[in-house]
């Protein structure tokens, strides 16, 4: 593990910048608790990859966060099952829990949660990944592992899959699980 | 305002992250990582299985809300003979014990190709490596290689870290069958199904050569009173070493998934496991296992307690 100043700094500048965004990532693919192990291990290899950290840093970090909720299926050797089961819906992961929280925009989750629970996972991840980590599309086809051209037709699919569902909004109690 | 811009408008915003994840928190979690001796605070829970089924999960937690706890019948007719001369075989093995100063050593390289969850895209393969000291009470270190980089850490007890079971763990299991896989469903969590519990259970205890034979022979029992476990036609492993292979298919909870178990046919211990499942396929080869007196000092040297976990002690 690095020792120099400067890497502690620019470690530190990451992490101020970049973690909350690390966190809603790692949040909506797991749960808000789990997330916050998966923000720790992702800056642990940040720490002891510091020197190879490009600039700009989040595609980066997520790519790694990435790698660190895929790794747990296999250091876990498959020793837990539930997380899976509550992570595979949006309703049960973080995604909800990460929006603004305000009650005049109670409505407006519901339908947005069902809205994207009806998306294919590719599509909703290429939506969040755009519309909330503000990723450029080829930075987000690097942390979906996909070609920019794939990304960017997956893009597409999922706006305008996204406005279809939307369009044929339920009332909050049909989309109620 | 269209679904995109309406998406925008729900993104997470600095509060919103901070009600979940408070600064204080993050802040600890900045100083653990720049400061591993410092680190305080609550125990890191593992990391749990999240991605490889994430496809089928919305499927499983379904069915998992309505499913009583088991189905009726149990292993097939010709996974139910492979259990009883596996039994055969574990009743006369040998087993590997530590005493309260030494360690289980495991070695398992796992493979994986693909995350399940973007099966239209998966990722490439991969290989790591956990190698893993367990002492007596469950604590231990782990050295884990991907890719030339390494990490080791120290491992509290009690978390399911180490890729060997704990000592204590197995010598708190019942050797009696039915009362094994009573209890064994009796602590099922983490699972869609308590027939899935029972044979993951049973692939974490067997695991290596560290289960006394009773212990195995009542495990290969319980298995035999599992629904949907059937007998796959691997006759060696990975290593070219014989094995039975056992198969866990649940096409009401996991659709298109085939956990596998294989036994060695000459100790019944378990030497490899693998999953298939749309968009992944995983494999771990336990490559080596024993009892050793002594953690390397390089991974004593450089092993950090993650996320203030309390570290294990030196044995």
């Amino acid at each position: 593990v690095t020792t120099n100043p400067a890497d502690a700094d620019r470690l530190s500048a990451l992490f101020e910048a970049h973690s909350r965004r690390v966190y809603a990532y790692a949040a909506r693919h797991t749960d808000p608790e789990t997330a916050k192990d998966v923000v720790a291990e992702v800056f642990l290899v940040a720490w002891r990859r510091v020197a190879d950290i490009p600039e700009p840093a989040l595609p980066w970090l997520l790519v790694a966060a990435r790698n660190v909720v895929s790794n747990s299926v296999r250091s876990s050797l498959r020793q837990r099952r539930l997380a899976v089961v509550v992570a595979g819906s949006v309703h049960g992961n973080g995604l909800g829990a990460l929006m603004p929280g305000a009650d005049e925009t109670a409505v407006e989750r519901s339908h947005m949660l069902a809205a994207l629970d009806a998306l294919k996972d590719t599509e909703r991840e290429a939506l969040l990944l755009t519309a909330w980590d503000g990723l450029t599309a080829r930075d987000a086809a690097v942390v979906a592992g996909c070609s920019t051209r794939a990304f960017e037709v997956r893009l597409s699919r999922a706006r305008a899959h996204l406005d279809r569902v939307l369009a044929a909004e339920p009332t909050p109690c049909e989309v109620t699980r | 305002m269209n679904g995109v811009d309406r998406l925008e408008a729900l993104r997470p915003t600095k509060d919103s992250v901070d009600r979940l994840w408070s600064p204080a928190e993050r802040q600890a979690v900045l100083e653990g990582v720049l400061h591993p001796a410092r680190r305080t605070g609550r125990v890191r829970r593992p990391l749990m299985l999240v991605g490889a089924a994430a496809s089928v999960a919305v499927a499983a937690l379904a069915v998992s809300l309505v499913l009583p706890g088991g189905a009726p019948g149990g292993a097939s007719p010709a996974a139910a003979a492979a259990l009883d001369r596996l039994a055969g075989v574990a009743a006369a093995a040998p087993f590997d014990t530590a005493r309260p100063d030494q360690f289980l050593h495991m070695v398992v390289v796992e493979t994986q190709t693909g995350d399940g969850s973007a099966a239209e895209n998966p990722a490439g393969t991969s290989v790591r490596t956990h190698e893993s000291w367990t002492a007596a009470d469950g604590s231990g270190w782990r050295k884990d290689t991907e890719a030339g980089h390494v990490l080791y850490f120290r491992l509290p007890a009690g978390g399911d870290y180490t890729a060997a079971p704990s000592p204590a763990y197995l010598a708190s299991l019942p050797t009696d069958p039915d009362a094994l896989r009573a209890r064994l469903v009796a602590n099922a969590s983490g699972s869609t199904s308590t027939d899935e519990a029972v044979f993951v259970a049973v692939g974490d205890m067997l695991r290596g050569g560290f289960a006394p034979p009773a212990l195995r022979v009542a495990a290969l029992e319980a298995l035999k009173h599992t629904p949907h476990v059937s007998l796959g036609k691997t006759t060696v492993d990975a290593q070219g070493r014989p094995v039975v292979e056992l198969d866990f298919v649940d096409q009401g909870n996991r659709p298109d998934e085939v956990q596998a178990l294989y036994f060695s046919a000459e100790t019944s211990e378990i030497v490899q496991e693998t999953t298939q499942a749309p968009g992944l396929d995983y494999r771990g080869l336990v490559q080596a296992s024993g009892v050793t007196d002594a953690v390397p000092a390089d991974v004593l040297a450089q092993a950090v307690a993650p996320y203030g976990a309390k570290a294990a002690s030196n044995g």
